[in-house]
């Protein structure tokens, strides 16, 4: 599905729509849940005269438009492929026990700005676990689905669908209407009106009547109107660069209609063989690579594919113009890993690439590991990027500097 | 003094501090006063290093407040007893304390810190395998709905446990959709097909005609057969008999062995659409015996969606090496004929929804809106329809609530849902439509989606615990009905309940949500082994794997063996990829799993050895001491370890045969501060170097550079030596894994507590805290008197105080 969408192609509400609101903020974070074999990705040069590395090949052509890091982490998260848990929440020790985790940033910031467009946020995912969190540290179920993202996004039903849909919508406020006052009679019985498990039931329940009047009036407006074809899903995962490349389409899609302003991405990544040349071994077996060179020879194969998609989707970004500025400049993108090196699953030393944003651009940025901002640093600049007043986002406790 | 290192540390599941941040927890000077004792005990023995000159650890004692497991200094008093309990401080090299005094220090201390400890209260949600099993009950439907909802996240290694079960709006509108989901179920639209039987002769149809014809993947037709050599393409194509209608299907295929060299042929059945085989659900697998003349008939009843297909999977060990080879012929699998019959469930109306709406009288099918089907004309959808809407919709609410709710319901509860249904009839909803929404309602209510939701502990309350221990779903009727006489007060009423639901098949469910937890077992697929370093890995031994620890854990069950069979055992669970894979003679088909008596010199036995445990604490590349001594550290011992300092460098993985993890990790950990920890940590892990990541014996590392090679037809070579030898923290050797387990063998309170512990963790959907010790002795005490039988611990659990508190 190649989607060139043209300014003139969308219809002249969604025009009307963009002139109006020349500045809609976006963020975008995307995650390599098997990691990014980081000798391949970061250069040894600091500062902007950076040498092009295997991996950061294919981005040269925005070469200004992102930043490259290293040395970065969020402190205490550790536990290996746990910490994809804690990817966009910062919270410490995901492979504890007793941990809990906190809000994902783009749930933070969804809570602030998701009532602006018809969806607040897309969770999506390649594989099959998502990235965000409520705020009482729910996993958001996350959208595999290209097929049904699009019909969510922008197919009409008929009319006995709608119908269907606005009942729904009616006959659930009725239902939270009613459970938020069994809640309450619950919480006076068990006598203790502070239990958090109650207190969490009455918020959940009062939070999704607002969504639910959000929803009633987003299902009277119509959806809008794009002129690509509903995708098919690939079944055979071993086609990840088909299946990435039709969800990052989407993603672009969802941006330029101003759907949402806020997406999570886990990327590809699993226990099968990927459909590429010269890789006949299990995906997740050879980011266990234990240095055999043969196998990060394959690895690398992969990874490089993901890091053109990424590129892909920046350049078309960055082509469609929006106000004074490009899609790109209006959409601050975190792309990186969980995992520092998937080979001993540590979580220090982070790949990660910080573009789009209007951020100051076309460099490495290497940070002591030892002397290290916390990555939740990046996230609070995201955070007022989007024109969120924080000053502070879990671990983190500034903006993050350089950028 | 067995295993003072190892003793138990319960408090340890307590802890959440942060290394980074305890420098930032001390606040008082000098408030030990409150506890005179104590404080002359840590001046004398503790305050040189964790006082005000230095704070090793970044831990520092005199200016702590008296112990106490609540407030600012909680963590800390835990981690103090910890350390005291386990030996660990003070360090070896320093002034030990006097053994006694030691004790009462001990004992005076968990006493304060259990007094002081908030006990969480039982009140939490349903996780989603339990909504999944109590909606399915309520609704007497098989719908599958645990994947509409999110992922649980877990605490203490269990995912029903009431801190890990959050709640936001994004968790109550699945809710919202999953009831509906759940209703629509209940009700038929139209009535089935008359049921069918469809067979194909396999070689009639032109596909595979033209497979053979054309040699894909290899497959021949023999004796009128179709005979297939490999798992891969292509598919044995029997669209004839492919469901035209969604339903339940008998399904029989007929198959037979071709030139199986003394080999047991298996074969794997998968249900779900031709192509995409992320949707294919398992059916089982069939050991192939029988002839061309008398194939074997496999027989099985599955839910169809209309067009979807059966697929029928070789699983043939040991893997034929090449086509080419000559020393024996290929073995393959002869497909004759596939049948299917159905729709085997012809009720229209539905039983389930009789269920719910009860039949006949006032209630009716009506037809609302043509269907168009390929294969029949003049279908119409139905609705349930009413002559006396109001009254029907009322009697319908009422009695959904009072099973769905787990308890009669008082009648203004009742009364509000019943107007909420009566209400959306008047804003002129269908009779259906309105009754959907009055069940939703029921199904979205805090007194259907949480538990221990009472400010007492009733009768009612016992059986929901029982009924969620052992059956992760709502108690069944005679559970109510115990509860509504009265007598689940009655200990020998609750024992005789607990013989009759471990008998029950349900209680596969607790067999299957515990091992999978307990022993990570879920995790089974989360790696796959490297083809070069692991070729003999196949989809037949991982079945097999999973098939043997549940297996164990079952026969433990059913006999009430003790629970040290979880350490080691003189039986094992096997089938004949078992056996094989443990060189363990005399066992063929693989179809069933049984109980082997273990030969005298087989290392396997408990479940350390089995391959499923070493799989899932391997990455299939290669093993971790640390990882793996981490595991048995948390999951068998007893004494989960807390994180790493952060800023370590991790150990990198080197499969190129120069180096081993032990050598690497020598340099790493002989600092002292890492030795603390990695003293524990690392002999178990040692001992279980002895098997590789699938579960193999080795007494040498598999390398794919250095090392000597094999034979041509090995992608590996032989790299350097295993050492699986180590010291205990209390000072004792042990020459290889066998003399290790044989120490732990004699641990028998330790391992009992931490079998104990899990049990009352999942069995109570609450974490332990140091309060809870009282239960885990009080459980441990009683099954001694049956002989730590795993059944009779279960008894015990459900006896314990933890088990009845609020």
């Amino acid at each position: 599905m190649g989607l060139p969408l043209m300014e003139s192609m969308l219809p002249a509400s969604l025009r009307a729509e963009a002139a109006s609101q020349p500045d809609v903020r976006r963020m975008l974070a995307i995650c390599a849940p098997l990691g990014i074999h980081t000798p391949l990705l970061f250069p040894d040069k600091t500062g902007t005269d950076y040498e092009i590395t295997p991996y950061l090949e294919p981005l040269q052509p925005l070469r200004d438009k992102f930043t490259i890091m290293s040395g970065l982490m969020h402190p205490g998260v550790d536990g290996g492929h746990s910490a994809e848990k804690s990817f966009l929440t910062g919270a410490a020790h995901p492979g504890q026990p007793s941990f809990r985790n906190s809000i994902s940033v783009d749930q933070y910031a969804a809570e602030r700005m998701g009532h602006l467009t018809r969806v607040p946020s897309l969770t999506l995912s390649a594989n099959h676990t998502g990235l965000s969190y409520t705020r009482s540290g729910v996993q958001i179920p996350s959208e595999t689905s290209p097929s049904r993202l699009f019909a969510k996004l922008f197919l009409e039903g008929n009319a006995e669908e709608k119908a269907a849909q606005m009942r729904r919508i009616e006959d659930g406020q009725s239902i939270m209407d009613l459970v938020r006052e069994q809640t309450r009679g619950v919480s006076r019985k068990v006598g203790r009106e502070d239990n958090e498990t109650l207190e969490q039931y009455l918020t959940s329940v009062r939070e999704l009547e607002e969504r639910l009047v959000m929803q009633e009036k987003w299902a009277k407006l119509p959806k809008p109107k794009v002129e690509q074809k509903a995708p098919d899903d690939i079944e055979d995962r071993g086609d990840f660069v088909g299946s990435m490349a039709l969800m990052y389409d989407l993603i672009f899609l969802a941006f330029r209609t101003d759907s949402t302003r806020l997406v999570t991405f886990c990327g590809a990544g699993g226990n099968y063989v990927p459909t590429l040349a010269g890789v006949d071994e299990d995906w997740h077996n050879l980011s266990h690579h234990g240095k055999d060179e043969k196998k990060i020879e394959q690895l690398a194969k992969i990874e490089l594919e993901e890091m053109k998609l990424f590129a892909k989707f920046m350049q078309k970004l960055d082509e469609v113009k929006e106000g004074g500025h490009s899609l790109l400049d209006q959409t601050a993108i975190f792309s990186g890993s969980n995992l520092g090196n998937a080979s001993s699953h540590n979580n220090s030393n982070l790949p990660v690439i910080a573009a789009g944003g209007r951020f100051k651009h076309g460099q490495h940025l290497a940070f002591d590991q030892e002397k290290a901002p916390p990555l939740c640093n990046l996230f609070v600049s995201y955070l007022q990027h989007l024109g969120i007043e924080a000053d502070r986002f879990s671990s983190g406790t500034g903006t993050l500097s350089g950028i | 003094m067995v295993g003072v290192f190892w003793a138990v540390l319960l408090g340890m599941r307590l802890m959440r501090w942060n290394f980074l941040f305890l420098a930032g927890c001390f606040l008082d000077v000098g408030s030990l006063m409150g506890a005179p004792e104590m404080g002359a005990f840590m001046q004398e023995h503790c305050f040189k290093c964790h006082g005000p000159e230095k704070q090793k650890g970044k831990l520092r004692f005199d200016s702590l407040g008296a112990p106490s497991a609540s407030g600012e200094d909680g963590e800390t008093w835990l981690r103090v007893l910890e350390a005291l309990e386990a030996g660990d401080m003070p360090p070896k090299d320093e002034e030990q304390p006097d053994a006694k005094v030691l004790g009462e220090v001990v004992k005076s201390l968990g006493k304060s810190l259990a007094e002081t400890t908030e006990l969480p209260i039982g009140l939490r949600r349903l996780n989603r395998t339990e909504y999944e099993y109590t909606v399915q009950d309520l609704l007497g439907i098989e719908t599958p709905l645990r994947d509409l909802l999110p992922e649980d996240s877990s605490v203490d290694g269990f995912d029903n446990v009431t801190d890990g079960l959050g709640i936001s709006s994004v968790l109550m509108e699945r809710y919202l959709e999953a009831a509906d989901v759940a209703f629509q179920s209940t009700i038929r639209r139209f009535a089935p097909l008359p049921a069918e039987t469809r067979r194909l002769m396999v070689m009639e149809r032109e596909d595979n005609i033209d497979s053979v014809a054309k040699k894909k993947g290899g497959v021949i037709e023999v004796e009128g057969s179709l005979v297939k050599f490999t798992p891969g393409w292509p598919p044995v194509r029997v669209d004839e008999v492919h469901p035209i209608e969604d339903g339940k299907y008998r399904c029989r295929i007929a198959v037979w062995p071709y030139q199986a060299g003394g080999r047991t042929l298996s074969v794997a059945i998968y249900v779900g659409p031709l192509f995409g085989d992320g949707k294919r659900r398992f059916m089982g697998m069939f050991d192939v015996t029988g002839t061309p003349e008398e194939p074997r008939v496999i027989e099985f009843e599955a839910d169809f969606k209309e067009g979807e297909t059966m697929h029928i999977v070789p699983w043939i060990y040991p893997e034929h090496v090449t086509w080419r080879d000559k020393h024996e012929k290929q073995p393959g699998i002869g497909v004759a004929w596939a049948e299917t019959h159905g729709p085997l469930n012809q009720d229209f109306p539905s039983e389930a929804q009789e269920g719910l709406f009860g039949k006949g009288g006032s209630l009716s099918m009506k037809q609302y809106q043509t269907h168009w089907m390929r294969h029949r004309k003049g279908v119409w959808l139905h609705e349930v329809a009413s002559t006396t809407p109001e009254a029907d919709a009322e009697r319908i609410i009422r009695e959904f609530m009072d099973r769905a709710f787990r308890r009669p319901v008082e009648k203004e509860t009742a009364d509000s849902f019943v107007n909420l249904t009566l209400e959306r009839l008047k804003s002129g909803r269908t009779f259906e439509q309105a009754v959907r929404a009055g069940v939703s309602a029921v199904l979205c209510a805090p007194q259907f989606l949480l538990l221990n939701r009472e400010e007492e502990v009733d009768d009612y309350t016992i059986a929901s615990r029982l009924s969620y221990f052992l059956w992760s779903s709502m108690p069944d009727e005679e559970l109510l009905r115990l509860a509504a006489e009265g007598k689940l007060g009655d200990a020998r009423v609750r024992d005789e309940q607990v013989e009759r639901m471990l008998k029950s098949p349900k209680r596969e469910r607790f067999v299957k949500n515990f091992t999978g937890q307990w022993l990570d077992l879920r995790e089974i697929e989360f790696t796959s082994p490297s083809t070069k370093l692991y070729p003999e890995f196949d989809p037949l031994l991982q079945e097999s794997m999973i098939r043997e620890t549940e297996g164990f854990f079952r026969h433990v069950l059913e006999k009430d063996l003790s629970v040290m069979n979880f350490v080691d055992s003189n039986f094992a669970f096997l089938n004949e990829r078992m056996a094989k894979h443990y060189e363990i003679e005399g066992v063929t088909g693989h179809e069933h799993s049984r109980v082997v008596k273990l030969p005298e010199d087989s290392i396997r036995g408990g479940v350390m050895a089995q391959a499923s445990v070493l799989k899932v604490t391997a990455n299939g590349t290669t093993t971790s001491p640390v990882l793996r001594g981490v595991w048995l550290l948390d999951h068998l011992l007893d004494r989960p370890v807390p994180p790493p300092p952060p800023g370590l460098p991790a150990v990198e993985p080197d499969i190129r045969g120069a180096t081993t993890f032990r050598e690497q990790l020598a340099k790493h950990s002989s600092d002292a501060s890492c030795a603390r920890c990695h003293q524990h940590i690392d002999p178990p892990g040692f001992a279980l170097e002895r098997f590789d990541p699938i579960g193999g014996e080795r007494t040498w590392y598999r390398s794919l550079g250095e090392g000597k090679k094999i034979s041509k037809s090995k992608p590996y070579t032989i790299g350097l030596d295993v050492q699986s030898d180590g010291v205990m923290t209390d000072g004792t050797r042990f020459q290889d894994f066998r003399e290790f387990r044989a120490l732990l063998m004699k641990r028998e309170d330790q391992i009992a507590r931490g079998i104990a512990g899990k049990l009352l963790v999942y069995g109570t959907g609450r974490p332990l805290t140091i309060a809870d010790r009282e239960s885990v002795e009080a459980v441990v005490k009683a099954a001694k008197e049956k002989g730590l039988g795993l059944r009779s611990m279960i008894h015990t659990v459900v006896e314990s105080p933890m088990f009845h508190r609020r």
